[in-house]
């Protein structure tokens, strides 16, 4: 498993047994960190590599900063960061999972991106409270497969607003 | 009904009945204006007007047989022509009939469609009463004038608050007045009060309000207490700051009149551009790049001049918003039974078409802040002794790339501490927060959310309902707020708006080899301080670093240090990033010289020499970098932001940061600039406040008072110096040259007196505790020198160590710790601090010194006759060195002072023969410190003075005493009368239009110096510059054209002492 997972995301299981009937969803992996992660791709708007970005200082941790997306700027989130992970230089490798929030586009920022699978709902299971160490609300269940676990993400707990940010710190 | 909504010629008319309707209700209010000014006659112009304009609704209405709206607008004609007739008198209740009737009008031209669902029946039975009423008016009124109001009242009320549909309790009411054959304004209003109430419910559930409590809490409160009229409400039919009204202002109001020459141009354009495009493509493909060079400049200026013409089709007056206010203040005055006054100006300064839209709301609440709670009930203001007609201005106009609208309103003014101390009693900031905060950032916290949530605040800071939404209505079309009150005087609220959302002229700056832009509307200037200079012109107060901009005090902000980035600097010599450790950017080199905290920006010239092997060390030493300062302001600061580089200047898109940064002040937004990079754009006025400007925000905003003219406290900058340990003396900032660390042992002693060589030169050397009964300094090897130029002459202040300069208050205690030497005592930062009077102790410790200067100067005129040095100046105003204000401040101070010098001698030579009467000098200063200060230091130069506390007293005095002063010595800030508004009247007299007038002030800014030269001053002196004041007084009282002889007694002591 631990190997596996070394080697990033290509070498991911190849496929969750795919029973017809039309009720699997399809995953796009990536890895963030050690974990292997899964989103649905109709959450997905589009991936895109992440060569340069500007970094917004005074901003959250886990903003890695903005991204011209065609014209349109969007927030790129470091999701290392935000699964309280070590933080890392950018990897050529990098690319960033666009996401639509409440209509706003928001780049997840992962290590790798991998394939895109079938995924059988029979094989999610509830997120353990933690997973590798990363606190269990940032995904809305595990998805078992022949090499092992894969992390569904949450999507808008990760793109979402830090719920602390309801109170206005400006002058406390 | 069917109506051909969309015809154009209906279009027109729709438009124009509206032009109508609101030319009726201006004329309405104007007339009702007139009736509470007493003005009885009614005049026919008008009445004859809003004749005409109603008859033109109903002509049209009638031509496309839009009955609701005929009907109504002959009712109103009815009454229109019993008034012009003379047969109806125009009493309240016909105005506030007129008034409801052309809400209708209004509201069904805003709605055809939907016209039947207006209710006319109650305003045009109230129009018919009146018609009706109109002959048998002449005997009955009187009657029914006293007796029915009341029982009117009374039962339209209990009706409204009965009826829970609003549309029937507003027919309620007005049904019950038809009866009572009374239409009381008031009833009316009560029933308009339940359904604003309703409407505004409505408003609060809507979701689009954070906080419904805040938004609606002013509007029923109001109407159910007192009935009020929302005006947004009782225009259009949708209430305004609510989810709601802009879906259908999207729908409704999406149409937009172009001039068709406007638009013609347009279409030239676009076909100009469209020429160019297909040129473009055909070089393109040819790869002929000179040709596409030329074709793209071409592109560009289409693009620039298209991008101008579109937004100007989308630009409107803002007296479409504005104009209504005329009604909601009148509405608002009945209401609150205050008599208010709207000013109005500015009408015509247009923005673009969704800013008018948007600051509708926010400006209607801050005229009802300002009308409910800003001005005071009429028996208190005259009371208070002001008219009891209050005055709410509403203000536009351009400034700086930005529209500035303006609130004003001359009431009781806004009291920060207890604003203060009301947000730390809701808990919304800390106390030690609140402690650090200046009376403006208190002020400021009205715009917190949750602020204005208690019903308490109205009474507790008599503002702040529901600040926190007009803040953000305005900050989310990227405008400004900002809040200036004076307790009792009254508050001016200025929102500062871009002209145009979309496109900003911005600069870009880099820091760190990332790219920011910053709004050009903030930006006043660029300024590059080469690394030779850094040393020099940058000063530190504090922790805080300034620059001397041109006699302005600027602090400086490292936009690093705002942001968290580390600092970098680019190697001028290896153009490589280095990380950049110093602390402040005037450390130019490893170890700092504490004892010079400052080294020039006064105006004696400096030790060369030294100066420059300082230099020379700096240079090797020290990162050799220019420092970039872009000079910002907001309304309340001017601060200057420390970048690496100043780029170019570019025209941004704005778009909007995700909501992921909604808690970052620093930025407006986000940009993406040409090379398709994304640059984030600072706001300014976030910047500021993250910044902790501390003292040196403070002392701006006392400059900035100086400007604005606000009455407060006076200040002195004093250079602190600390002799022995604990003892603090403060020594005016004004006298200080220069400061030199020196060692003990180049202090030579010769008949009693210390002294010290520096230059060639011998400098006398005085210590405080030679004269006071203070600690002597401790006998350290190094000890500093404050070198003070005084009579003209150097002499050197002995003292410990050299702490600060910082700004004193006026609140000096000149009793308890007064003693030869020391003029008096001052709290700066918590400490005590004796005021050193450096003129006392040389007067004291070297009486000799007045003399000798004088001698030296004789030796400068007898020995140089060439030039205009030994000129007698008998040409008044040809003076080369005084015909400019502010000359002191200037490097040539000395040599201008010694040259000065060299002729009063001349003059006082000539003097002892012609002893013309005495000229007496009139003092006018609020400050008893500094007006015993001035009348003293005038005695010393032997004139006498009369005395004043304020501009009135002054003028007072100055008229009686018309024939013996000959010269005006004025402060600007005082209470009752200023300074310049002083000089304004006293000019106005002819008989004073020659006389000699100076203000002295404590800090003086350009602006500052050109409206006191514009009201007649004839020049600016900084306080406490004894010298520089006894100079211009002699200077003036000398060139009086009454005495020929054009000498006067100045230096009659200096002769008496040369003599003797």
């Amino acid at each position: 498993m631990a190997t596996s997972q070394e080697q990033g995301a290509f070498s991911m299981p190849d496929a969750v047994d795919t029973r017809p009937g039309g009720e699997s969803a399809e995953i796009v992996y990536f890895t963030v960190g050690d974990i292997v992660c899964g989103l649905d791709v109709l959450q997905i708007q589009e991936i895109k590599k992440i060569q340069t970005y500007t970094p917004v200082h005074g901003g959250p941790a886990y903003v890695r900063g903005l991204v011209n997306l065609r014209g349109q700027i969007i927030t790129l989130i470091d999701v290392r960061a935000r699964l309280g992970l070590s933080a890392h230089s950018l990897e050529s490798r990098a690319s960033a999972i666009v996401v639509s929030i409440d209509g706003e586009l928001v780049g997840l920022l992962v290590d790798s991106i991998g394939d895109v699978v079938q995924a059988d709902p029979d094989l999610v299971r509830p997120a353990p409270a933690n997973l590798h160490g990363v606190e269990g609300h940032f995904f809305t269940g595990v998805l078992m497969t022949a090499e092992g676990l894969v992390a569904l993400m949450d999507r808008d707990r990760i793109a979402g607003a830090e719920p602390s940010l309801l109170g206005d710190g400006r002058w406390s | 009904m069917s109506l051909p909504h969309d015809d154009e010629i209906f279009l027109a008319f729709v438009e124009e009945g509206k032009e109508h309707a609101e030319t009726l209700e201006h004329l309405i209010l104007s007339l009702e204006r007139g009736r509470e000014d007493g003005v009885d006659a009614v005049d026919q112009e008008t009445i004859g007007s809003m004749f005409r304009a109603a008859h033109s609704i109903k002509g049209t209405a009638g031509f496309f047989s839009v009955e609701p709206i005929t009907v109504l607008a002959h009712a109103m004609e009815n009454v229109l022509g019993l008034l012009r007739s003379e047969d109806l008198e125009c009493g309240p209740e016909v105005t506030s009939a007129l008034l409801a009737g052309t809400d209708l009008l209004r509201r069904m031209l805003e709605d055809t469609v939907h016209l039947e669902t207006v209710d006319t029946r109650a305003v045009l039975e109230t129009l018919g009463a009146i018609a009706e009423r109109s002959e048998a008016q002449a005997e009955a009124r009187p009657e029914v004038r006293t007796e029915a109001p009341t029982e009117a009242r009374a039962e339209a009320w209990t009706e409204a608050q009965a009826e829970p549909e609003p549309e029937e309790a507003e027919l309620g009411g007005y049904a019950d007045l038809d009866a009572e054959a009374d239409g009381d304004a008031d009833a009316e209003a009560h029933a308009h009060a339940d359904r604003d109430a309703e409407a505004h419910a409505s408003l609060a559930d809507t979701p689009s309000l954070d906080e419904p409590g805040a938004g609606s809490s002013a509007s029923p409160g109001l109407a159910s207490g007192t009935g009020t009229r929302a005006p947004g409400e009782s225009k259009t039919p949708a209430p305004s700051a609510n989810g709601k009204a802009r879906t259908r202002d999207a729908e409704g109001a999406s149409t937009i009149r172009v001039n068709v020459a406007q638009l013609n141009r347009l279409m030239m354009l676009a076909g100009e551009l469209v020429l160019t495009r297909n040129a473009l493509l055909k070089q393109s493909a040819l790869r002929d790049l000179e040709q596409m060079v030329n074709l793209t400049q071409r592109v560009d200026a289409i693009t620039s001049e298209l991008q101008d013409g579109v937004m100007a089709t989308r630009m409107q007056p803002i007296g479409v918003v504005f104009s209504r206010f005329r009604r909601t203040v009148r509405d608002l005055s009945r209401t609150l039974k205050k008599k208010i006054n709207l000013t109005i100006s500015g009408e015509d300064v247009e923005l673009d078409k969704t800013l008018v839209e948007t600051i509708g709301d926010p400006l209607t609440h801050l005229v009802r802040n300002a009308a409910d709670h800003g001005i005071e009930p009429p028996e208190v203001r005259v009371a208070k002794g002001k008219s009891e007609t209050a005055t709410i201005g509403l203000r536009a106009y351009h400034e700086a790339g930005q529209v500035v609208i303006e609130v004003s309103d001359d009431g009781a003014g806004m009291d920060a501490e207890r604003i203060g101390a009301a947000a730390v009693a809701k808990g919304l900031i800390s106390r030690e927060r609140l402690a650090e905060m200046g009376s403006d950032e208190r002020l400021r916290l009205i715009f917190l959310a949750g602020f204005s949530t208690a019903e308490r605040v109205t009474d507790v800071s008599g503002r702040g309902v529901g600040m926190d939404v007009v803040l953000r209505d305005l900050t989310r079309v990227a405008g400004t707020v900002d809040i200036r009150s004076a307790l009792g005087v009254g508050t001016t609220i200025t929102v500062r708006l871009p002209l145009t959302l979309a496109i900003m002229p911005s600069i870009l700056v880099s820091v760190n080899d990332e790219r920011f832009a910053i709004p050009q509307s903030n930006v006043l200037e660029l300024v590059r301080i080469p690394p030779g200079e850094v040393k020099r012109r940058l000063e530190r107060l504090g922790r805080a670093e300034i620059l001397r901009l041109r006699g302005e005090l600027l602090p400086l902000v490292r936009l690093s240090h705002l942001l968290g980035m580390k600092d970098t600097y680019i190697d001028e010599q290896t153009q490589e990033r280095r990380e950049d450790r110093r602390v402040r950017l005037t450390d130019r080199r490893a170890e700092t010289d504490a004892s010079v905290p400052r080294n020039s920006s006064s105006s004696i010239s400096l030790t060369r020499d030294i100066d420059e092997r300082r230099r020379e060390q700096d240079r090797r030493r020290a990162p050799a970098s220019a420092v970039n300062v872009v000079v910002l302001s907001t309304s309340t600061v001017r601060f200057g932001l420390v970048v690496d580089q100043l780029l170019d200047s570019e025209e941004i898109v704005v778009k909007p940061l995700g909501f992921h940064m909604a808690r970052c002040r620093e930025y407006a937004g986000a940009t993406i600039l040409g090379d398709g990079a994304v640059a984030l754009i600072l706001s300014v006025a976030g910047l500021a406040n993250s910044a902790s400007l501390g003292s040196v925000q403070s002392m701006i905003a006392e400059s900035e008072r100086v400007m604005s003219r606000k009455p407060s406290s006076d200040s002195q900058t004093y250079l602190i110096v600390e002799n022995a340990p604990g003892e603090y003396f403060g020594i005016p900032f004004g006298l200080v040259g220069r400061i030199q660390r020196i060692q003990r042992s180049s202090i030579t002693t010769a008949g009693g007196r210390r002294t010290l060589t520096s230059d060639g030169k011998i400098l006398p050397l005085i210590a405080i505790e030679e004269i006071a009964e203070t600690t002597p300094s401790p006998d350290a090897r190094v000890a500093s020198v404050v070198i003070c130029n005084i009579y003209g002459r150097d002499v050197g202040l002995l003292v410990g160590q050299v702490h600060d300069i910082v700004d004193g208050s006026d609140d000096i205690d000149d009793v308890s710790h007064a003693q030869p030497g020391i003029f008096g005592s001052t709290l700066i930062q918590e400490r005590v601090v004796l005021l050193a009077d450096v003129y006392g102790m040389v007067d004291r410790l070297i009486p000799d010194l007045n003399a000798m200067s004088a001698r030296r100067d004789r030796r400068i005129q007898l020995g140089d006759h060439r030039g205009d040095v030994a000129r007698p100046p008998e040409i008044p105003g040809s003076d080369p060195f005084f015909g400019v204000p502010g000359h002191g401040r200037d490097g040539g101070r000395e040599a201008a002072a010694r040259r000065d010098g060299a002729r009063l001698e001349l003059d006082g030579a000539r003097t002892a023969t012609v002893e013309p009467p005495k000229r007496l000098v009139l003092v006018v200063e609020d400050s008893p410190f500094f007006r015993k200060q001035l009348v003293q230091c005038l005695q010393e130069g032997g004139f006498d003075s009369i005395r004043a506390e304020d501009g009135q007293a002054g003028l007072r005095l100055l008229e009686e005493n018309a024939d013996r002063v000959g010269l005006v010595i004025t402060d600007i800030e005082m209470p009752v009368m200023d300074g310049l508004e002083m000089t304004r009247r006293v000019r106005a007299q002819d008989r004073f239009r020659g006389l000699p007038m100076i203000a002295v002030t404590s800090l003086s800014g350009e602006v500052a110096e050109r409206r006191g030269l514009e009201v007649g001053l004839n020049e600016y002196l900084i306080k406490l510059d004894r010298d520089q004041i006894l100079d211009r007084a002699s200077h003036y009282l000398n060139k009086d054209p009454v005495q020929n002889s054009g000498f006067g007694p100045q230096k009659r002591t200096d002769d008496a002492r040369l003599s003797s």
